[in-house]
């Protein structure tokens, strides 16, 4: 077990604290709603970073398992009305998932490096001409539209989620479950394995750890949480289109993942927030928006390669040394 | 039958056109261990050029490709200055998150200048039908072929005779060794990126007159191109070429059977088939040229 410093563990629960009373703080709709696409990013890009950052892959089928999530959910909810609820959905995104997610880790894993990457990208490329041209379950281009709001039910009743501040709650659960599996994950035992396997996959298997194995755990649990995240968005935006499976958000995600710094918690979560409403606020167009990006992402990479990681790190030092005796900062890893 | 002869025609089209980007991707990949995906993006911006210069210079086919073409090379050379040199050295991941970087800020660069609305680029010979027996075939489609065979031919003696393209070949077999006996390895690297992008460029002269040109032409290439390349060994400039052209051929072929839409899946499909069987590609480790 790693353990948190005082100043880290203050600083997750004032940002928890803050997004729990952002909704009554905040009251334009379109802000609360621009906050509800930043914690499905960061539900989306900490479960990415936990294949990207921890164990090294670099995956470009991520979407996939968001667009599954987005397509089981709004077919769920729109073949049998009023469609069976947000756990029954939530069950069949979480569990299904991480089968696809072994349907395609399982020959994937078997290449190394960029060929994995590209392998990744195959199956991304595959599953996104399925959601296109597979007119009969997807409706392709049409998309999936009319799908009803989410309904959480609970011992006792029915809970229909209408209002944008019902929604970012559920939202932020979620988000909050993806940030503390990861949290979790990363300073228990599995998560030492990981980096072992990351860092040295040799050393790791020498040691009697299976790389592909550890690979894939952490493959299927990014994809559970990615999935749970496409349920929710399916439900929040009422149409699910191809557009899920875009592989722009696979160069979204890199920018959050690369900027705030991979395997860096804190960073990912900065980076995932800063990027969906950076680019609201400055109300740019899409096509230059992109360019923005592009730009800002080859910059980090070549000239701060921890990314937002480096700053917290070099603050935490700052910290430390006022205190003279700080605690161990938690590595990010240098890719 | 008249069919089935179509499509080979087809697929070898494609495939030139496959293998003039895989060629450039896997020379560059030999050399610094760049996976190169704004690759595509490079014959995109050839085509551009092309259209520039017959629409604002006004100049006729052939001067405008060779322009084009020529001033691809120029192109290389600032996309290694503003690219590659920065990230030579760098951990893989991050050198393959900084071209998709600029594959991003190429295509809406495009986008945001030219347009998204596709844009057409003349060929004299594109209306100009060859008939012979029961084929019939653009003559634009056999000048594909016979520029890429040139380009292959010349590619193969500027890396088996010249004084740069066996210091690339050192490169790619020992980098290291490379290094000791004094190849400067930044000239070298410079000289690989501007080939990959006059070859793209080839492509991007002769290919376009078919169809058209515009913003995203270059994403599905690149990918296709990448398929060829992981199919070929990484690195293995020959073997990239002939996956590249066995993958336009089984996707030409493909089309007889499968629903045109899912195209791309037989490439991707074969590709991923062939890595289950030889992670390595086809040719494996060995026997780079």
């Amino acid at each position: 077990m790693v353990r948190l410093g005082a100043s880290q563990s203050f600083a997750w629960t004032a940002a928890l604290v803050a997004a729990l009373v952002l909704p009554f703080i905040v009251t334009v709709p379109y802000y609360i709603s621009t906050a509800i696409f930043a914690l499905i990013y960061v539900t989306l890009a900490v479960s990415f970073d936990l294949v990207v950052g921890r164990i090294g892959a670099l995956s470009l089928a991520q979407p996939v398992f968001y667009g599954y999530g987005a397509y089981a959910a709004a077919l769920l909810a729109t073949h049998a009305r009023p469609g069976p609820g947000f756990w029954i959905e939530a069950a069949v995104a979480v569990l299904g998932a991480p089968l696809l997610a072994l349907a395609i880790g399982i020959p994937a894993f078997r290449l190394s490096l960029h060929s994995f990457a590209m392998g990744t990208l195959g199956f991304a490329l595959i599953a996104q001409l399925v959601a296109n041209n597979w007119l009969d379950l997807t409706r392709g281009p049409m998309c999936i539209s009319a799908i009803a709001p989410l309904r959480l039910s609970y011992p006792g009743g029915v809970l229909q989620i209408v209002t944008l501040r019902q929604s970012y709650y559920v939202v932020l659960a979620i988000a909050v479950l993806a940030v503390a599996s990861v949290a979790l994950i990363a300073r228990s035992r599995l998560g030492m394995a990981f980096r072992a396997v990351r860092d040295d996959p040799l050393l790791a298997a020498a040691r009697g750890l299976s790389p592909n194995q550890m690979r894939l755990i952490a493959f299927t649990v990014s994809a559970g949480l990615s999935a749970l995240a496409g349920v929710f968005a399916a439900h929040f935006e009422t149409v699910v289109c191809p557009s899920y499976l875009d592989l722009g958000i696979t160069v979204l995600l890199l920018i959050m993942v690369f900027v705030g710094g991979a395997g860096s918690l804190r960073g990912v979560v900065t980076a995932a927030v800063v990027f969906t409403i950076g680019p609201e606020l400055l109300r740019l167009v899409a096509a230059w928006r992109l360019v923005l990006f592009g730009i800002i992402l080859l910059f980090t990479v070549t000239a701060f390669p921890d990314g937002f990681e480096q700053l917290y790190a070099a603050a935490g030092r700052a910290l430390s040394r006022r205190r003279s005796a700080g605690p161990a900062e938690e590595q990010a890893w240098k890719p | 039958m008249h069919v089935f002869i179509d499509e080979v025609v087809n697929g070898l089209t494609l495939g030139s056109e496959y293998a003039l980007v895989a060629a450039g991707l896997a020379l560059i990949f030999g050399v610094v261990q760049i996976v190169n995906f704004a690759h595509g993006e490079l014959y995109m911006v050839g085509a551009y050029l092309l259209y520039l210069a017959q629409t604002y210079l006004n100049w006729p086919y052939v001067p405008a490709a060779a322009l084009a073409v020529l001033a691809m090379g120029l192109f290389g050379l600032i996309f290694y200055v503003a690219v590659i040199r920065t990230m030579i050295g760098k951990g893989w991941q991050l050198q393959l998150v900084a071209t998709l970087a600029a594959s991003v800020v190429l295509i809406n660069l495009a986008i945001v200048t030219v347009g998204s609305i596709p844009k057409v680029v003349v060929s004299p010979l594109t209306a100009t039908i060859l008939t012979a027996y029961f084929v019939r075939l653009s003559a634009q489609r056999l000048v594909v072929l016979v520029c890429a065979l040139v380009a292959f031919a010349g590619l193969y003696g500027f890396l088996k005779y010249t004084k740069a393209g066996k210091a690339m070949r050192a490169m790619s077999q020992n980098r290291d060794a490379a290094v000791v006996v004094g190849i400067p390895i930044e000239r070298v690297t410079l000289s690989a990126v501007v080939t990959g992008a006059m070859l793209a460029g080839v492509a991007a002269v002769t290919i376009p007159p078919l169809s058209n040109v515009n913003p995203t032409m270059g994403a599905s290439v690149t990918l296709q191109a990448f398929a060829a390349v992981v199919m070929g060994g990484f690195g293995n400039v020959t073997g990239a070429i002939v996956s590249a052209v066995l993958l336009g051929l089984a996707e030409a072929i493909g089309i007889i059977w499968v629903p045109s839409e899912y195209a791309d899946a037989i490439v991707f499909g074969v590709m991923i088939a062939v890595l289950l069987f030889r992670p390595h590609g086809l040719f494996g480790r060995a026997a780079r040229a």
